[in-house]
């Protein structure tokens, strides 16, 4: 129950974010310049109907007041959109950024990034980890000396400076597609050996199982034995840990992103459009721009719920009679 | 059939068998025996090519894949994701050697010869007895046409009823087949009532080889007669005196 639970949450959460051109009120890139940091629309009633008022700037530029002259309805499929108000009305459900684009829009389509990032990430990790982990416990020997010291090495970089010097390499302006690429694949080639290890443990247990003696008895090669025998019982562990590396990747885009390493403006990821919220005067003044930290939140904590949940399955899974 | 010259295994320079010779004639059977540690399930793996001797050589007329074994624990050699049509049909898919539709029936006629209906190809092994593991197990041998059969302890946990029926399916196929096979057990009542000869290990080498009846009645070495002593003790009547 608990994970059907966990599950049907995490659905939801990426159906969200799947659907962000569907279900933003907006475009990303749409700017509202006579609105810079509106906070969140307020919504009345008008009976069972939700409306909103006109926003007008007040004295000072960033301080807006009501229009209560006039209601404007929140209407559901409204310009190819799940819900919105008609012009000239606006509604910022999160409020407006240093441009007025809308935070609620750029949330949901930068958690395509993020996420993205973080999925793609971990499939070049466990890809990688479940190659260098399979090799390295079913051939055993020198061939394991290697690459395992090889990972460990890895392990020891520190790679912080190193992608901040990576970046000072590269040019002013990368693109975003660009960006998103050079992003998981340096997070997924950072975070490969951590699955290596785990692999490669299964591996070299795997290897010693009877029905693989059977099968090399038979004259089975070792790349069948791989694949039929052993690859399948890493099965596990490997969906174990992609439940914990996407998380851990979608922070390490957020982080990255955020101190200027990531896709870059004006394509939101939930790590850029943070970087907005650093300054002090931002963070008292305007809140809401801390929304995209807090919406990864239930995206995090669904995933490493989701993993909890496996191990504690994978524990109280019966053991076949064999 | 298979010849066993003056084979040496060791692990980290520690001798686990030393100068074992012997040979094997088509269609014999052969039970090894000696106590817990003497090296009887090395030699076998030895045997089967699945660990490489440190020195000395096993010649075996034949095939590779017409020399099998079936494990200590023949259950936990059935790969549990796999279906019983699966795991007769392995060896086949390893060789290459037949299309699907042959493959399945050579698994069905196995498993039949092992006294499995056909219908039970689609089970999964946990889904068999304990003694029907044991069938698979022979009969996923047995799909390659083997000449040699080595069984390591296979008849341990089998209740009597089951590991007489596995007897008699292997006297079976002895006959019918002219498989020879080498019976790898600690329990000498049972290899007794098995094998044509008897060959003892202690402490990794082979200290006595001989003709079942003559071993029983005349033990030349001191852990035969200890063998002997224990197996009439345990099973009074079945030895002559």
């Amino acid at each position: 129950m608990k994970l059907r639970l966990t599950l049907a949450g995490l659905a939801l959460l990426h159906g969200a974010i799947l659907l962000a051109p569907w279900l933003a009120p907006y475009d990303y890139a749409e700017q509202h310049r006579d609105f810079p940091y509106a906070p969140p629309s307020r919504l009345h009633w008008a009976g069972l109907r939700p409306v909103v008022y006109g926003l007008v700037p007040d004295t000072g530029g960033e301080i807006y007041r009501e229009d209560t002259s006039r209601q404007y309805p929140l209407e559901l499929f409204i310009h190819g959109r799940l819900f919105g108000v008609a012009a000239p009305a606006v509604f910022f459900p999160w409020g407006t950024d240093s441009l007025g684009r809308d935070v609620f829009s750029r949330v949901l389509y930068g958690g395509r990034i993020s996420l993205l990032t973080g999925l793609a990430a971990t499939l070049l990790s466990l890809g990688l980890g479940l190659l260098w982990g399979t090799l390295a416990g079913f051939y055993g020997g020198w061939v394991d000396a290697i690459l395992m010291r090889a990972g460990e090495l890895f392990l020891a970089l520190p790679w912080l400076y190193f992608l901040l010097g990576v970046r000072a390499f590269l040019p002013l302006h990368v693109s975003p597609t660009e960006s998103f690429f050079l992003l998981a694949g340096i997070i997924g080639t950072v975070g490969w050996v951590r699955p290596a290890r785990l692999v490669r443990g299964v591996v070299l247990s795997a290897r010693e199982r009877p029905f693989v003696a059977a099968a090399r008895g038979f004259g089975a090669s070792g790349f069948y034995l791989m694949r039929r025998h052993i690859l399948p019982l890493t099965g596990s562990v490997v969906l174990t840990q992609a439940t914990v590396l996407i998380p851990q990747f979608i922070l390490a885009e957020v982080t990255l992103s955020f101190l200027g390493l990531g896709v870059g403006e004006p394509v939101p990821s939930w790590g850029n459009m943070l970087m907005e919220a650093r300054q002090f005067h931002t963070l008292v003044s305007h809140a809401w721009m801390l929304a995209p930290g807090f919406a990864s939140v239930p995206l995090l904590f669904g995933y490493l719920r989701l993993a909890d949940l496996l191990l504690e399955k994978q524990h109280l899974a019966p053991v076949a009679d064999l | 059939m298979l010849r066993v010259e003056h084979l040496c295994k060791s692990y980290a320079g520690r001798a686990v068998l030393t100068d074992i010779s012997f040979h094997l004639a088509p269609g014999a059977t052969l039970g090894l025996t000696g106590a817990s540690g003497s090296g009887k399930t090395t030699l076998g793996r030895c045997l089967a090519g699945l660990e490489r001797p440190t020195s000395g050589r096993v010649v075996f007329q034949g095939a590779r894949v017409e020399l099998q074994m079936i494990f200590q624990q023949p259950a936990s050699s059935l790969n549990p994701h796999f279906t019983a049509a699966e795991i007769v049909e392995e060896p086949l898919v390893i060789a290459g050697s037949h299309p699907a539709a042959q493959r399945r029936e050579e698994a069905a006629q196995a498993l039949e010869a092992t006294g499995i209906a056909r219908t039970a190809l689609h089970k999964f092994a946990h889904q068999f007895s304990g003694g029907e593991r044991q069938r698979l197990a022979i009969a996923r041998a047995l799909v390659v046409r083997p000449k040699l059969l080595i069984l390591d302890e296979s008849f341990n946990g089998l209740d009597p009823e089951v590991a007489q029926q596995i007897a008699a399916l292997l006297q079976d196929l002895r006959r019918s087949l002219g498989l020879a096979w080498i019976l790898i057990s600690h329990d000498l009542a049972l290899i007794a009532g098995l094998a044509d000869e008897i060959a003892v290990l202690e402490r990794g080498r082979l200290v006595e080889h001989a003709p079942t009846a003559a071993l029983l009645r005349t033990p030349r070495e001191q852990a035969t007669r200890e063998l002997v002593d224990a197996a009439r003790l345990l099973h009074p009547g079945a030895f002559p005196v």
